[in-house]
């Protein structure tokens, strides 16, 4: 198990440390930040001192030296827009996404794995089928688009919740709700696929035949061997939340976290935060993976480290 | 089945605790009605405005970002500063001065003005800011617009000489966008000046909750009028329909930047000419576009009436034949846009013995307000009058460097120009000589002109030198002048504010009706 | 098959279980009366889809509804109508009082949870006792079903098994609240000749010791005549015929039951014909007509064709439902 552990520790480090390299060399070749940075009508002369300034007239390798040297001390550099550490600037929007993914999350976990397993326990009726249109919806919506939305209608036209901002209850709700629906969805049809075959499965009579109760074998014998699917799933909308959903929710609802900082950041064309920003999201999101991937022992003994 | 009763109870008991814990984490659930009409009976002392995004850094000398600047606008000054309708320059912490001798330039300090620190302004506090904005190290991103500043001296407690490379006749312009900073408190905060920012302005920043909010509050000890608002809070909407329901839900009192179809949904609209002018850059030198009839016959395709109307929904004005609109130094008030007349155009077309050769548009989408429908009309009025002309949309980084490289210079291309100096010289340096970056315009006899205007002391030659070249330009022309972009402001129904020609946003020249 | 025995321990009378099926309503059970008497094994003789499944899980009142549907029929458990009785009263005769293996060791245990939890579950359910004590309990019932260090084992999950192993967990889970009756859905048909032999030996052995009624549902006439005190031998979702092992081997009446017993000495013989029976069971959605069997029956005349036989005796003990029931 710790031998399991450590070694994908590495390969994380290798993960972060490829992803860290593909994104430099896509920023140093296709970017070029300081046409982003200086007005339109700048001379030559000032393109070309704050090329210099920036250090963006040395040879790529000598920027790569640079940059790699810097990592390993996990030291980006400074913002070139906000004079700050840009990991410093990058950790700080974590918290505010960290609060709304894990809530949506929750609150998708909480809605969609009862009703899957309560559509795949009694299939074709009608909880069943509408769970099954409204997961399809539910994924198939932009979340901007239902973002936009749902602000019409509960800020705007009801005035129950904030349309935007960041602070109470007031705020988070709509944005929670908006990024829930995918991943609810996901997991809806995932828990009523894999609960309807475990449900069709022969140790399901045995357990019924052992005169346990409904509840307990379909909440401890099915349940637990349809864990792992759905705990796949969870992973990945979990990583895909952290790494791309939040940003256009973050957008609507103007939350000031960690996806609208990378968007505004690749707007901005400032190098040391965005590789800030990207390694931050790549060890989040492997960590993720690695703490899902050692969950599934807890669900299934065939899995060893 | 009784099981699954037992369980969906559960299941509400948990979301419901949930729902509450997140209810009492946030804010008491009794001062829910409290929170929800804060402002409810009393007389509102402070507005909510809604920018496009956060401000990078509060240091109004280092970056150039309009979100920064629509809050340090009102807590820093400059020397001088503009007047927002007419655009001239007026005094502000300096309350006069004079051209000693054509590089160098002496001004008087207002007596008086504290920061607001408490500290006192000094010829110290100017000096400082003029070499901290201009020193390569510092690395400023707006240092291109003090490149002819050499230096600046103290000449007494109240008395600073600014000394330039060459003659500079836009020193006044220049002077309202660099911000004085107090020099002991930036030396002493270090790295903390881009979020403790201490100006003269009539309002102080209070609080700066990263991601959420900015607070200003009236500085009591300023110099000038006192500001009828006593306190605001800038909020950081980057999406528009966002900013625009936020404003239908009474949770801000202006929204900026809103899309002209948005303009009928909120309580009160407010506008004014911006700065942004689309417009065509034609290509001068080279090509089929080299041909002045055929330059002529393009602007005479264009019904610019039409652009502004359809397009940009009445929120434009058309073009006055250039890329500026009164105020501007420079602005030449004999031109007239071209009339829209397909006829005219044809017939030119035909003279200059056009043979329906491809002609390249290169524009780019997703930049500039309804960048890719503006290029899209423009390419159909030209097809419309015989031209067999070939609509590129380049990514904005590849249209850029298009833009930026003469060599490669198409026959037409899309851009949007913004002069924020309202100075002609930005315009013609960078867009009509032969030299500027983005220019595709080839004229020693216009270059001469641009060079000399330059460096002209006397203001009203200088404008003469403008106007002609700006006649010189429009008769053998250098773009397709369109329109000219109106800001357009979203205000709650009680604040009353005149939007200004230089696109600032001052919280210190708003009111709220009752007040 | 009027006279009734006071000594059945489980009478299944007239049942019918249906499946409501895309294809149309699935008879899988059509009439079906069995009585077995304490102590003795019955073993039910089939081919797969002979209805002998579905009527085992019928009487454990764990047919899946829907698609499945009791159309008629009662059974009746020491007396009392298992069909009439509540959720929570079932639930307590499974597992105690009736018990069940499955055909398949491998899918039939949980592969989440180990042996122990699986077989201390219902230990644990029935007789109240917990922890330790349960688990002792469940490696005394891995001892009885000889599998060895049984207190490694039972720590053991089923992948980590063998599929005899399997099955003898499952008889074990099955034994452990000592059931009054054990109802064994072809025990041993997916494992391999030996082990095959090693579980059948093991069961009798059981047998011996523990002196369970037994209902051994099989396709196998060796199994039968191997365990079986007596056998009912089932065709399209009725009942055809009823006797002691020992007569049904020697002197079967019923034409389909004697073209099971060919089937089997044709094999013996060596010769290639495996199909003695001419023909395939009936399409269970659309069941001929009259005798269930008649199409495959070289003896079939107009009657067999419309009319439906019903029991007859033939003998002590024995029924048969045919219109000629050979002597």
């Amino acid at each position: 198990m710790l031998r399991y552990v450590f070694t994908r520790l590495i390969y994380t480090v290798v993960v972060i440390l490829g992803v860290s390299l593909l994104v430099f060399v896509i920023t140093h070749v296709i970017g070029n930040p300081v046409n982003v940075m200086l007005p339109l009508q700048a001379s030559e002369e000032e393109r070309a001192q704050l090329k210099h300034q920036l250090g963006l007239d040395k040879p790529l390798s000598t920027q790569l030296k640079e940059f790699l040297a810097g990592m390993v001390r996990l030291d980006f550099g400074k913002s070139w827009w906000q004079q700050e550490p840009a990991l410093q600037l990058a950790l700080r929007r974590v918290p505010a996404t960290f609060q709304l993914v894990i809530m949506a999350f929750t609150v998708a976990a909480l809605i969609s794995i009862p009703l899957g397993i309560i559509a795949a326990y009694r299939p074709g009726s009608i909880i069943d089928r509408f769970l099954t249109t409204t997961s399809l919806v539910g994924v198939c919506l932009p979340s901007f688009w239902v973002g936009l939305l749902l602000v019409i209608t509960f800020a705007v036209k009801l005035g129950w919740f904030a349309t935007s901002g960041y602070g109470t209850y007031r705020h988070i709700v709509l944005p929670v709700v908006t990024l829930a629906i995918l991943p609810a969805g996901h997991m809806a049809q995932i828990m009523r696929f894999s609960m309807l075959d475990q449900l069709n499965q022969q140790y399901v009579t045995t357990a019924r035949a052992k005169g346990l109760d409904e509840a307990t074998v379909v909440f401890k014998h099915a349940l637990k061997n349809a864990a792992t699917a759905v705990l796949t799933m969870g992973g990945m909308d979990l990583g895909r939340m952290l790494a791309g959903e939040t940003a256009a929710v973050e957008m609507v609802y103007a939350w000031p976290g960690f996806g609208s900082l990378i968007l505004e950041t690749i707007a901005r064309q400032d190098f040391p935060l965005l590789q800030a920003s990207v390694f931050v999201v790549a060890v989040i999101i492997c960590l993720i993976n690695l703490a899902v991937d050692l969950s599934y022992g807890l669900f299934d003994p065939r899995i060893r480290y | 089945m009784k099981v699954w009763s037992r369980v969906i109870a559960l299941l509400l008991a948990v979301v419901l605790g949930i729902s509450l814990a997140g209810c009492s984490s946030g804010q008491k659930p009794a001062e829910k009605p409290a929170e929800k009409q804060p402002e409810a009976p009393k007389v509102k002392d402070s507005i909510t405005i809604a920018l496009q995004g956060e401000p990078t850094s509060l240091d109004p000398q280092f970056p150039d970002d309009g979100n920064m600047r629509a809050v340090t606008d009102n807590v820093f000054e400059g020397l001088l500063e503009l007047d927002g309708q007419t655009l001239k320059p007026k005094p502000a912490l300096a309350t006069e001065y004079k051209v000693v001798n054509p590089t160098t330039w002496e001004f008087k300090l207002r007596s008086g003005v504290k920061f607001h620190n408490g500290e006192t302004l000094t010829a110290d506090d100017v000096v400082f800011s003029v070499t901290r904005i201009i020193d390569p190290k510092f690395k400023s991103q707006i240092a291109g617009n003090f490149s002819s500043i050499k230096t600046a001296k103290k000449v007494d407690d109240s008395t600073v000489q600014i000394i330039t490379n060459g003659p500079d006749p836009a020193m006044p312009v220049r002077l309202t966008l660099l911000k004085i900073m107090n020099k002991k408190h930036v030396e002493s905060v270090g790295d903390k000046v881009t979020t403790q920012p201490v100006g003269t302005g009539p309002y102080k920043v209070t609080e700066w909750n990263r991601g959420v909010h900015i607070l200003v509050e009236r500085f009591d000890q300023y110099w000038g009028n006192k500001p009828s608002i006593p306190k605001a809070k800038y909020r950081f909407i980057q999406e528009g329909s966002t900013r625009l329901s936020a404003l239908k839900a009474g949770e801000i009192d202006l929204a900026v930047n809103l899309l002209p179809e948005y303009a009928k949904e909120v309580p009160q609209v407010a506008t004014a000419e911006g700065l942004e002018f689309p417009f065509i850059r034609l290509n001068h030198f080279k090509g089929i576009m080299a041909n002045k009839l055929m330059r002529l016959a393009v602007n005479y395709a264009i019904d610019k009436e039409a652009i502004a109307k359809n397009l940009f929904g009445g929120y434009a004005t058309v073009a006055q034949g250039q890329l500026f609109k009164p105020g501007y130094v420079g602005f030449n008030p004999n031109l007239k846009p071209y009339p829209y007349d397909p006829e005219k155009a044809k017939e030119l077309i035909k003279q200059a013995g056009y043979k329906g050769e491809k002609i390249q548009l290169i524009a780019e989408r997703g930049r500039y307000l309804k960048d890719g429908e503006f290029a899209e009309a423009i390419s159909m009025m030209l097809r419309d009058v015989g031209l067999n002309v070939e609509l590129k949309y380049y990514d904005w980084q590849e249209w850029l460097k298009t833009l930026f490289n003469r060599e490669r210079a198409p026959d037409m291309m899309y851009s949007s120009h913004g002069n924020e100096m309202f100075d002609a010289d930005r315009t013609f340096s960078s867009l009509v000589h032969s030299k500027g970056p983005m220019s595709s315009y080839n004229s020693a006899e216009v270059d001469k002109k641009i060079d000399q205007a330059r460096t002209e002391m006397d203001p009203a030659k200088r404008q003469k030198l403008y106007e002609e070249i700006g006649q010189m330009i429009y008769d053998d022309p250098a773009f397709i002048c369109v329109v000219n972009l109106k800001d357009i402001y979203g205000l709650s129904k009680d604040l009353q504010w005149k939007p200004r020609q230089d696109s600032r946003i001052t919280l210190y020249e708003m009111k709220l009706a009752g007040q | 098959m009027s006279d009734r025995k006071d000594s059945a321990i489980l009478s299944v009378r007239g049942l019918k279980v249906h499946f409501d099926t895309s294809q149309g309503v699935v008879r899988a059970v059509d009439g079906v009366d069995l009585h077995v008497k304490t102590g003795e094994t019955m073993a039910v003789l089939g081919e797969s889809g002979s209805g002998k499944s579905v009527m085992a899980l019928a009487i454990m009142r764990l047919v899946p509804i829907p698609p499945g549907r009791i159309v008629a029929g009662e059974v009746h458990f020491e007396g009392r109508n298992v069909f009439q009785m509540g959720a929570n009263e079932v639930r307590r005769l499974r597992g105690s009082t009736i018990a069940m293996i499955f055909q398949e060791p491998m899918s039939s245990l949980n592969p989440a949870f180990t042996v122990g939890e699986q077989i201390t579950e219902a230990i644990v359910l029935h007789q109240g006792i917990k922890g330790k004590e349960a688990l002792d309990k469940a490696i005394e019932m891995l001892k009885l079903v000889k599998i060895p260090s049984p207190e490694k084992r039972v720590h053991e999950y089923p992948h980590q098994l063998s599929g005899g192993m399997k099955q003898r967990v499952m008889i074990a889970m099955a034994l452990s609240c000592r059931p009054k009756l054990l109802i064994a859905d072809e025990p041993t048909a997916s494992l391999d000749v030996t082990i095959q032999a090693q579980i059948l030996e093991l069961m009798k052995e059981l047998r011996r010791q523990v002196g369970t009624t037994t209902l051994l549902i099989t396709h196998s006439l060796g199994v039968a005549a191997e365990m079986a005190d007596r056998a009912t031998v089932m065709y399209a979702g009725q009942v055809v015929e009823v006797a002691p092992i020992r007569d049904l081997f020697h002197d079967a009446r019923h034409p389909y039951t004697k073209g099971l017993l060919k089937s089997v000495v044709n094999m013996k013989e060596g010769t290639r014909r495996l199909d003695v029976i001419p023909g395939a069971p009936p399409n269970p959605t659309r069941l001929p007509e009259g005798c269930r069997f008649h199409p495959r029956c070289a003896k079939a005349d107009k009657r067999c064709c419309t009319e439906e036989p019903n029991y007859v005796s033939v003998g002590e003990g024995r029924w048969v439902r045919c219109w000629y029931p050979e002597t």
